[in-house]
């Protein structure tokens, strides 16, 4: 089991997450069609009924679309898609600029200091 | 179900059976061995050898058969418990059977066991007939057997082949109450916390004197009756009406354990 | 899933004032009313002594209750029941002289629901040999042995009593995916352990029982969201001595 579920919070969440992870970076192609919640469930060692449920709440935000024919599938709005990409990344962005503040660095001294971790 | 449960039921026990024929056919074929190849019986003095041999298989033949019986009833008594109330109960009493059907299959399975011991048994004593009369040179008066056990003058009222019919069935009731005795006195012991077997076992024995008792008094009652009525008549009638009477007291007593064994199983089973 | 009286024909379960007396003294089980729906995966917990085997058997059929009822697909314990549930006990119970093969049969023989073919794929993933006689497997391996006669089964409900004690944790992980893979909507699969963290995510609900009471019943998602901790951090809370 490789989805390293908290079990000290809702389990289905953190399924929402670590899929729209999936699909924001490419794992999951927009339009292409996702695996049973069976066979997630199995993977993650999770309920089926917790991953029905993450499913749910990923085609209420519209990231999943679930087609008569085709089952489920990442949507091929990938303005949507990137939309989010962006969001999850600005919370990344926030939340270290925060850590390299309480370490002591002001902004301009952490993008310097990344420009140097490239190189390194 | 019920032949499920009996074809299974037969499954686990056909080897021990097996066993017990080959015990069978091993001795009877050294006594006829033994008879048929004897030096002539007629003499007036066979060596002293042989006579040590006769006396060595008889006791060992009746011994043997005992413990082929006595081994049998401990056996059934042991797969029953362990199946009923050992840790294979929770198997048996899950299965979609009613616990009628579980305890009629295993009933009857018992009884098939016994009564196919118990022909061979009667086999084995007519085997070993036929060879001792070969030995003395004569041969079974099989026909004139057949007219006196048919015929009613023999005996001065019911031919003698009733009795032995009344005998037969009487022996196949006191088997079957047997079985049911053993399965009451495991379902009894499995009433106790602790020393369930142990307490099964004493039950038996209790059971066992109880049933002896009890069938002596019938017999005393029975033939005091008799004798106060109009003297002591010796009329095969009133043999045939105590006969009778034991036959339907032991199938009471095998209603009774069955019954006991029945509910227990239905109201009171509780595996460890 | 409610503590409530009202009796609903959607239960797969429905326990009414059930009690339990021995004998002897003890009150196993006092009074408990429950209602279990079907499609899910539901854990009873509760520590030694809190009456989990006793109500265990009782839906089975195994022990008579001293009051109150038990409805399964609106049926008391008995034959028919005993015909769409699959129960796996807490010990090693098969006839030890046969082999892997002949209870194989004999389970098909009885149960209408068996299927052989998920037996045979579940034994060779775990390579136990059919011609293995049970008396000559380790303990484990007997239990792996039995809970997959158990697993492959169509039954409505799935009594699992310690499926994953003895074994070791490969193992452990090869029975929790096949419990999850052999989920279907319209069976309930009822998980009796005290080793809550392997198990706690493929459970919807919970089940605390203690002193043969009904302490809660939740959802396993509730507790997190609303205690803020896992299902089995919350057991050692609740049952702290």
């Amino acid at each position: 089991m490789s989805w390293k579920l908290n079990s000290d919070r809702p389990i289905y969440s953190q399924i929402v997450e670590r899929i729209q992870m999936q699909i924001v970076s490419g794992f999951y192609s927009p339009g292409s069609r996702l695996p049973s919640v069976r066979e997630l469930a199995t993977d993650a060692g999770v309920n089926p009924n917790t991953m029905q449920k993450a499913f749910a709440e990923l085609e209420r935000s519209g990231l999943i679309v679930t087609q008569r024919t085709s089952g489920r599938t990442v949507t091929e709005e990938t303005e949507m898609i990137e939309n989010i990409q962006k969001e999850l990344a600005t919370i990344q962005i926030k939340e270290f600029l925060e850590r390299m503040n309480e370490l002591g660095f002001k902004l301009n001294e952490t993008i310097a200091l990344l420009k140097e971790g490239d190189q390194l | 179900m019920l032949g499920k449960l009996i074809k299974h039921e037969w499954k686990a026990i056909w080897k021990f059976l097996l066993a017990m024929i080959i015990f069978n056919l091993a001795i009877t074929l050294v006594g006829v061995l033994g008879l048929l190849f004897s030096p002539d019986m007629t003499a007036s003095d066979p060596p002293p050898i042989y006579i040590i041999f006769i006396i060595a298989y008889v006791s060992t033949y009746f011994l043997g058969m005992a413990a082929v019986f006595f081994g049998s009833l401990i056996y059934l008594g042991s797969r029953f418990y362990r199946s009923m109330y050992g840790a294979e109960g929770y198997l048996t009493h899950t299965l979609p059977a009613t616990p009628l059907q579980l305890i009629t299959a295993k009933t009857i399975v018992a009884t098939l066991m016994l009564i196919i011991n118990g022909l061979l048994l009667c086999l084995s004593g007519c085997a070993l007939a036929v060879s001792l009369a070969a030995s003395l040179g004569e041969t079974i008066p099989w026909n004139a057997m057949m007219v006196a056990l048919t015929d009613p003058s023999f005996t001065g009222g019911t031919p003698i082949i009733v009795y032995i019919i009344l005998y037969l069935v009487m022996l196949l009731i006191g088997l079957i109450t047997s079985i049911l005795m053993i399965y009451a006195s495991a379902s009894l012991g499995q009433l106790f916390n602790k020393h369930r077997v142990l307490g099964s076992v004493g039950i038996y024995f209790g059971l066992s004197m109880a049933m002896q008792i009890t069938m002596t008094v019938l017999m005393i009652a029975s033939v005091s009756i008799m004798v106060n009525l109009d003297g002591y008549n010796q009329s095969s009638d009133n043999f045939l009406s105590t006969f009778i009477q034991s036959t339907i007291a032991t199938a009471l007593y095998g209603f009774v354990f069955f019954i006991i064994t029945y509910a227990i199983t239905k109201k009171k089973l509780n595996l460890e | 899933m409610s503590g409530g009286a009202e009796m609903n024909n959607n239960y797969l379960v429905e326990i009414q004032n059930l009690t339990k007396k021995y004998a002897d003294g003890p009150v196993a089980i006092n009074n408990i009313s429950l209602a279990i729906g079907r499609g899910r995966i539901i854990g009873l917990l509760g520590p030694n002594g809190s009456g989990k085997t006793t109500l265990i058997k009782m839906m089975n059929g195994l022990l008579n209750p001293t009051n109150g009822t038990i409805a399964i697909n609106g049926a008391a314990p008995g034959v028919a029941t005993k015909k769409r549930v699959s129960y796996l006990p807490d010990k090693t119970y098969l006839p030890t002289n046969l082999n892997v093969s002949q209870i194989i049969d004999y389970y098909a023989d009885f149960y209408e629901d068996f299927k052989k073919e998920r037996a045979y794929t579940m034994l060779q993933s775990l390579n136990i040999s059919l011609d293995s006689r049970l008396k000559t497997l380790s303990k484990g391996t007997q239990e792996k042995v039995q809970l997959i006669l158990v697993m492959s089964r169509d039954a409505d409900l799935f009594i699992l009593d310690e499926p994953i004690a003895g074994v070791d944790p490969a193992a452990r992980d090869y029975i929790l995916k096949t419990i999850i893979t052999n989920y279907n909507e319209n069976a309930t699969i009822l998980l009796s352990t005290h080793l809550i963290t392997d198990i706690e995510n493929i459970l919807d609900e919970v089940i605390f029982l203690r002193h043969g009471q009904v302490l809660l019943t939740a959802t396993v998602e509730d507790i997190r969201a609303k205690k803020g901790k896992s299902v089995d951090a919350y057991f050692r809370e609740v049952f702290a001595c």
